[in-house]
């Protein structure tokens, strides 16, 4: 193929996840870091072996409830106390408890969207289109074949040994995947 | 060291049983010539144990409801406090003999008593109360027998068609006894004052409490005992993988703080009502316990109960661990018995300083008493059905 040059990357098929975790964490141990498994399913140990760093979702959720806390009762306190200061039943205007159950839902709420929108984020999405949509063969991801694709921008990614050390690692095939 | 005994529940006996002694000192001391005082603060020694027990009973029959690790895991611990409830029954007997000696509506009606009207009058009259409390025990014996019958300790993760009948009709006819209960028994001590949700706010306490406990006493067995404990929960075994303690630590940890939550929603919504209701037969219960120095006590039970659990156990690692989880858990445990004590003790006005230190006194003694019991139970049924690991572990742990 003359477009063998300008490619993605080379995409490996495995039959079996554990052939696919085996060949992930030898990829990991060789030096490669510009690297995606692929999977139909979760499988246990693949994140580890891919070498995912520590999720920072936890962080992105707990800042999006303090915000939300925060809005909670910063719109309450200027509504009642600043804004519009109105005597209700000779309670003092920053009548806290009262504020509590709109800020325990704007906390959650706030918390929640930044749970959904943190994750799209961080994993590139929305994202219509991807260079391994191009490989036929990658349509089983969904199903029954497991696949692990080195990019070419890694530093280590050479046409020609790399796609050597994926056969050596028992892949059924290594494709070419076209930009 | 008697060498038959598991070495955790053992140690924990001793001093569980010196902190009763303790107690049962201060109270003699303090209040042997004011017999009335020390009822009261008998009430509140046993009602805070009985609590416990209850909501160990309605734990497990969660568990077998749902079934799943935690539950399996967790089972022997609930068990152990539950099985102390024919104790804690026969502890509630004598209180029959003082009804007047500490609830003010026994007086009712009568000339310089309380009045009320006709209705509330024959609902809290003596002969109706200890019926209902006669009825309330016989149904509770029945249900923990059963449950304890049916809880299979050496099961997987799963629940037979048994266990989840037991769990399942236990709810039922433990969420209105131990709720009317709890009107009968603490509620009525300020008897014009009511709250429909009193009954959760006392039985979610319950819950926490023995689940702390739960994984306190989890936390606190010898390693390889608890590594056949969560084997035997487990759907496989995987050998030497410490995955599945930090998984099953990590629901136990998430589940503690659910129900501190729900603790924390039904108090504060009871607070909240009444609070924006502003009324004074209802604001009364409140202010009793916002003032003269109980704030701070209601101060400390937001921190021990919600804010300190809370937010330590937002964390993962808190949760997959086992030390700091129960840390966690001894809080929580030191926040129900703090805030039993600010539920009940303003309710004995004019509150003197020989009847906080009694109140202290009697909690420390039952409390004592009850945490003995349910060691020697723990102790019992680890020894039972975990025999083999337990003599492995010997010698190579002492906690």
């Amino acid at each position: 193929m003359s477009m063998t040059t300008e490619n993605f990357g080379l995409l490996a098929e495995f039959v079996e996840p554990d052939e696919l975790v085996e060949a992930t964490a030898r990829i990991y141990d060789t030096g490669y870091r510009d690297f995606e498994a692929y999977a139909p399913m979760p499988v246990e140990g693949l994140p580890e072996a891919v070498g995912f760093p520590r999720s920072r979702m936890p962080l992105v959720v707990l800042i999006g409830g303090v915000v939300g806390c925060l809005t909670g009762f910063g719109m309450q306190y200027y509504l009642t106390v600043i804004d519009y200061p109105l005597n209700i039943g000779g309670r003092p205007l920053n009548s806290w408890p009262s504020f509590v159950p709109v800020v325990f839902e704007l906390t959650v709420l706030f918390a929640a969207l930044s749970a959904v929108l943190g994750m799209l984020a961080m994993n590139g999405l929305p994202r219509p289109h991807h260079p391994l949509f191009g490989v036929p063969q990658f349509d089983r991801v969904t199903q029954d074949r497991f696949f692990v694709c080195i990019r070419r921008t890694d530093p280590l990614f050479h046409e020609q040994t790399t796609r050597e050390f994926l056969q050596r690692l028992g892949a059924k095939e290594v494709i070419d995947v076209p930009l | 060291m008697d060498d038959s005994r598991e070495p955790t529940t053992y140690r924990r006996m001793g001093l569980s049983l010196l902190a009763g002694a303790l107690g049962v000192g201060i109270c003699i001391a303090l209040a042997s010539h004011r017999p009335a005082i020390l009822w009261r603060a008998y009430l509140l020694g046993v009602v805070s144990c009985w609590l416990v027990s209850m909501g160990a009973a309605g734990l497990i029959a969660i568990g077998n409801l749902t079934g799943g690790k935690w539950a399996a895991a967790a089972r022997p611990y609930y068990l152990a406090s539950m099985k102390t409830l024919p104790v804690v029954a026969a502890l509630l007997v004598p209180l029959a003999f003082a009804l007047a000696q500490i609830y003010p509506w026994t007086q009712a009606n009568s000339t310089g008593g309380e009045s009320f009207s006709a209705a509330k009058a024959d609902y809290l009259s003596p002969p109706f109360f200890l019926a209902r409390a006669a009825a309330y025990l016989i149904v509770w014996l029945f249900v923990t027998r059963w449950l304890a019958s049916v809880s299979r300790l050496e099961l997987l993760p799963g629940s037979t068609l048994e266990m989840r009948r037991a769990g399942a009709l236990s709810l039922v006819l433990l969420v209105p006894t131990v709720t009317f209960a709890a009107f009968d028994w603490v509620m009525s001590l300020e008897p014009h004052w009511y709250s429909s949700i009193f009954g959760a706010v006392l039985t979610a306490g319950g819950v926490v409490a023995a689940h702390a406990l739960a994984v306190y006493g989890l936390a606190r067995t010898p390693a390889r005992l608890r590594r056949a404990i969560v084997d035997a929960a487990a759907e496989e075994v995987v050998e030497g993988d410490e995955k599945q303690v930090a998984g099953l630590f990590g629901d136990l940890g998430n589940l503690l703080l659910a129900f501190i939550m729900v603790w924390t929603y039904f108090s504060f919504s009871q607070f909240l009502i009444i609070w924006s209701g502003n009324l004074p037969s209802e604001i009364a219960w409140y202010e009793r316990r916002l003032d003269g120095g109980w704030q701070f006590a209601a101060l400390g039970v937001v921190a021990l109960c919600f804010v300190m659990p809370f937010f330590i156990l937002l964390s993962r690692d808190v949760k997959q661990n086992i030390w700091p989880l129960a840390v966690v858990a001894m809080i929580v445990l030191v926040g129900y018995g703090l805030n039993m004590y600010w539920t009940v003790v303003p309710a004995f006005q004019p509150v003197n300083t020989e009847e906080l230190l009694a109140s202290a006194g009697a909690m420390l003694t039952l409390g004592g008493l009850w945490s003995a019991l349910n060691a020697w139970q723990l102790g019992r049924l680890l020894r039972t059905h975990f025999g083999g690991a337990i003599d492995r572990s010997r010698g190579q742990e002492r906690c």
